[in-house]
């Protein structure tokens, strides 16, 4: 089935008809994937694939049903422990980049040292504060990462710098462990990364591979693996469907590979959907900002009109994604003026009065800021909506539980059961069902934020169909994005936002993933050239 | 600093911040059933039965009497009503640490004003409640104006006032508070049981429609939660909060009234008495009808087990050091409890989760 790998090189971790299963249900079936030493592998499919299970095998966090992973060429006793791999070191770094905020970066550099001294190199009964210094400071020299104060805290580092550090902390790890191979994995690296940035990293990848180690990268965003990996395994229900080379392979190739459609099948949906709401018709304006100026925008002037899609673009840095919370009441209006639906708002303009004008808001962060994680799916999408279900100061409860369930069938949530709590589903089941919370509403005007970042391609069309849906029933929106796919996918124009204002517009004719980077770009060049 | 609501059981664990990406996460065995949620939201009153049951063939003459059960019923109210006060910000995610230290300034107001200087007992009632609420105020002005972490801010208001009872008293018991409060606190009775027994339960009979029946108690519940998702879905977050500690002294004040007609006198010491027990209830509380939440009826539930256990231990001829180790105990029980049920809970929820995900799609 994969030739072009097996051909490829020494192979490095080889893993052989792994089965995994889960209460019946089997997460890896016979599961064979060889990694080769100095490649950078792919690792694509959707939520519930197994590409999980797999990377968590090889992290020794679960111990197979049956077969077997050779390292370096050797069986290896299951669960892995890493620890006692021979001559071969395998590196993770998580989509959450497991880096403590409040501490430094030399703190989070060094943090395993600190915490298991006895097991590396640099060690003594203080910790070497210069030679980690020294080290620290070579290593940032060396991937030209631009962070000069070790001393600063984690967490006021930008998300780009912040995830270079945790891949370099990595590979660094590997180098002071004295392994002769190692195998780097990346989950998600890039997710909270803006597109513009995302190249940065994949140099960074780059450089780390040509340093003799492998990476094992896992995305969902599949441009980013056909650019960056050579070899992309895709997985599908438990399954490794197949190895390809990533030069011989399209977008549609892979992404119908892991949805498991026949050829052509996903652009028919995709025109499907888009030819459903083709006439946009320009209806009344839900919203209208004249030269608003708010914390770091300081001149945004924009229309969104009932029916209509409107997205909002720029780059890291330039406000675009502050627009929409502008709009929702979360940031003071300081300067200029602001209409909802032809009526301007208020002095003390907050979400609450927001929501009262028939504005939502379907914020970018899930756990944080979508939806309460420990509460159950019910009361989350009830939530907003009480005041309907409420009579003579009383909660109807059953009648409540009965449209909320009709609305997790709705937007196909899944299971549609209302009674678990919200963090026990899937990444894009959490997104459709806070969508549900906030559209069963009826908005005027709908304000999203990444609304299809870290969710699987399926629900992706999903939510685009509910947005496009929306918009048809006569909602303006206003999508915050930094993936210009999705504002291409769904957009009737697009605003560009640099330095903190509003800049141009690109209709509808014009859209491009290419023409928005271009726009997003042409001020910051501008500016540039003007120094 | 750690959210009340992890500590009974309702946030933290595995599910939030770092995590997998699609949590995999399994064991084998499936979740329990019906049969195994019912055990858990009725295993403080199956304790309950027993250790009744326990002490009353220990001491076949003196426990299992009407006059021990209506000592039992009737004579903690005061700790209910500082509990159930307590229940409210803890829910909405803030400490009140201030409320024991609330209830013996209030009741010394009250005992000065009508003991001493011969205030009528209803004007002295309200005057107690007042200031009982405005110590109130002044812990909500401190953690939401001025941004004090709720469990320093009432630590720190707490002991003033706690200071400040010792100074208006010279440390001393004032008594002499009217009859017209002791006589309908204590001395009167219906079916054998003094009536502060049914003003307890009046209280928590309503705070319990307020949480089950109306959206108010879905309110406090998202902010206590999280805080940014409730002011994304228009919940004016601070006013929430403010007026959660508003209620937990008012709260504090109606313990005072209740405390103050229980003994006709003020104890400027009992504050020490009170605290631990009042979050040992509210936690012990939380572990129970609604695993995982602070609710009205397990709070008062666990006032009367607490108080059952102490008084059988006593009855056995242990010292008083007994309560001390039945509260304390409780409380850690209680929240270690809540949180290994909770980690079960989440552990088999996204299993469910999962298999039901994969196996529709």
């Amino acid at each position: 089935m994969d030739e072009s790998t097996r051909a490829g090189g020494e192979v490095l971790i080889g893993a052989e008809s792994l089965v995994k299963s889960f209460g019946g249900v089997r997460a890896l079936d016979r599961v064979s994937v060889d990694i080769c030493l100095g490649e950078v592998r792919g690792l694509v499919g959707e939520n519930g694939s197994g590409k999980s299970t797999f990377i968590k095998v090889l992290a020794g966090y679960h111990r197979p049903d049956s077969g077997s992973v050779r390292v370096g060429g050797e069986l290896v006793p299951l669960p892995i422990r890493l620890e006692s791999l021979p001559s071969t070191y395998i590196g993770f770094v998580h989509q959450d980049l497991g880096m403590a905020g409040d501490l430094s970066v030399i703190e989070n550099f060094f943090v395993r040292d600190i915490a298991m001294s006895r097991h590396r190199a640099l060690r003594g009964k203080f910790v070497p504060r210069k030679a980690y210094r020294q080290r620290l400071r070579a290593c940032l020299d060396r991937y030209r990462i631009p962070v000069r104060d070790l001393n600063q805290a984690v967490g006021e580092l930008s998300p780009l710098h912040k995830a270079m550090i945790a891949i370099v902390r990595a590979v660094d790890e590997i180098e002071r462990s004295g392994a002769v191979k190692s195998l780097l994995v990346l989950d998600e690296p890039t997710v909270y990364l803006p597109v513009d940035q995302r190249e940065v990293l994949y140099g960074l990848i780059r450089d780390v591979v040509a340093d003799n180690n492998s990476v094992l990268l896992v995305s969902h965003d599949i441009d980013e693996v056909l650019q960056v990996a050579d070899t992309i395994t895709i997985f599908r229900d438990g399954k490794v469907i197949d190895t390809v080379k990533s030069s011989d392979r399209s977008r549609r190739d892979v992404v119908e590979m892991m949805v498991g459609l026949a050829p052509g099948r996903i652009e028919t949906m995709a025109a499907e959907a888009k030819s459903s709401r083709a006439a946009a018709a320009a209806g009344d304006c839900v919203v209208e900002m004249t030269n608003v100026r708010s914390g770091a925008i300081t001149d945004a002037t924009l229309r969104v009109h009932a029916g209509e899609i409107v997205g909002l673009a720029g780059l890291a840095g330039s406000g675009y994604e502050l627009v929409p919370r502008i709009v929702y009441g979360l940031m003071p209006v300081m300067a200029g003026s602001m209409e909802i639906c032809r009526q301007s708002v208020p002095r003390r303009y907050s979400p609450a009065s927001a929501i009262d004008r028939g504005v939502v808001l379907v914020p970018r962060d899930r756990i944080r800021e979508g939806g309460v994680g420990t509460l159950t799916v019910n009361e989350n999408v009830f939530f907003p909506i009480r005041s309907k279900f409420t009579n003579h100061g009383l909660v109807q409860w059953k009648d409540a539980w009965s449209w909320v369930h009709d609305q997790l069938v709705k937007f196909d949530v899944r299971p549609p059961d209302g009674t678990r709590e919200l963090s026990t589903l899937s990444g894009g089941n959490q997104q459709k069902a806070i969508f549900s919370k906030w559209s069963q509403m009826q908005p005027k005007l709908m304000l999203l934020e990444e609304p299809t970042q870290g969710v699987d391609v399926g629900a992706r069309l999903g939510i685009w169909g509910f947005i496009r849906e929306a918009a048809a029933g006569g909602a303006g929106i206003l999508v915050a994005s930094s993936d210009y796919e999705e504002l291409v996918e769904l957009c009737d124009r697009v605003v560009i936002v640099a330095s903190g204002a509003v800049v141009s517009e690109l209709d509808r004719d014009e859209l491009s993933k290419q023409n928005i980077l271009n726009a997003c770009y042409a001020r910051a060049n501008a500016e540039r050239t003007g120094l | 600093m750690i959210k009340a609501d992890e500590l009974a059981g309702g946030g933290g664990g595995p599910t939030e911040g770092t995590r997998w990406r699609s949590g995999t996460t399994g064991r084998r065995r499936p979740t329990g059933g019906a049969g195994l949620q019912f055990l858990e939201k009725s295993a403080l009153f199956v304790v309950w039965i027993l250790v009744v049951i326990v002490f009353s063939l220990l001491k076949p003459g003196t426990y299992p009497t009407l006059s021990n059960a209506s000592t039992i019923l009737g004579s903690q109210s005061t700790l209910l009503f500082l509990a159930l006060g307590l229940m409210v910000p803890l829910t909405v995610g803030e400490y009140d640490l201030s409320v024991a230290y609330n209830l013996v300034f209030s009741s010394l107001v009250l005992a000065r004003l009508n003991a001493e200087s011969h205030v009528n007992i209803i004007v002295s009632i309200i005057v107690a409640l007042v200031v009982s609420s405005l110590i109130g105020v002044l812990n909500a002005v401190l953690i939401i104006y001025v941004g004090i972490d709720s469990f320093v801010a009432t630590l720190g208001t707490g002991t003033f006032f706690g200071g400040m009872a010792l100074w208006v008293s010279s440390s001393n018991v004032i008594g002499g508070v009217s009859n017209t409060l002791v006589n309908p606190i204590v001395v009167d009775k219906l079916f054998s049981i003094p009536l502060q027994f049914y003003y307890g339960i009046a209280f928590t009979f309503i705070l319990w429609g307020l949480y089950r029946f109306t959206s108010l108690g879905q309110r406090l519940l998202f902010v206590g939660r999280n805080r940014d998702v409730a002011k994304l879905s228009g919940i004016r977050v601070n006013n929430v909060r403010f007026w959660s500690l508003v209620v937990s002294g008012l709260f504090a004040g109606m313990a005072a009234v209740v405390s103050a007609g229980n003994s006709g006198a003020a104890d400027p010491t009992a504050n020490v008495s009170m605290l631990l027990p009042a979050f040992a209830a509210v936690f012990l509380g939380a572990t129970t009808i609604t695993p995982g939440r602070f609710n009205p009826w397990g709070t008062t539930a666990s006032v009367y087990f607490l108080v059952s256990g102490i008084t059988g231990l006593e009855l056995q001829g242990a010292g008083t050091f007994v309560q001390d180790l039945f509260y304390g105990g409780a409380l850690v029980f209680a929240v270690a409890l809540s949180i290994v049920a909770r980690r079960r809970r989440v552990r088999g929820a996204a299993r469910a989760a999962e298999v039901a995900a994969t196996a529709g799609s």
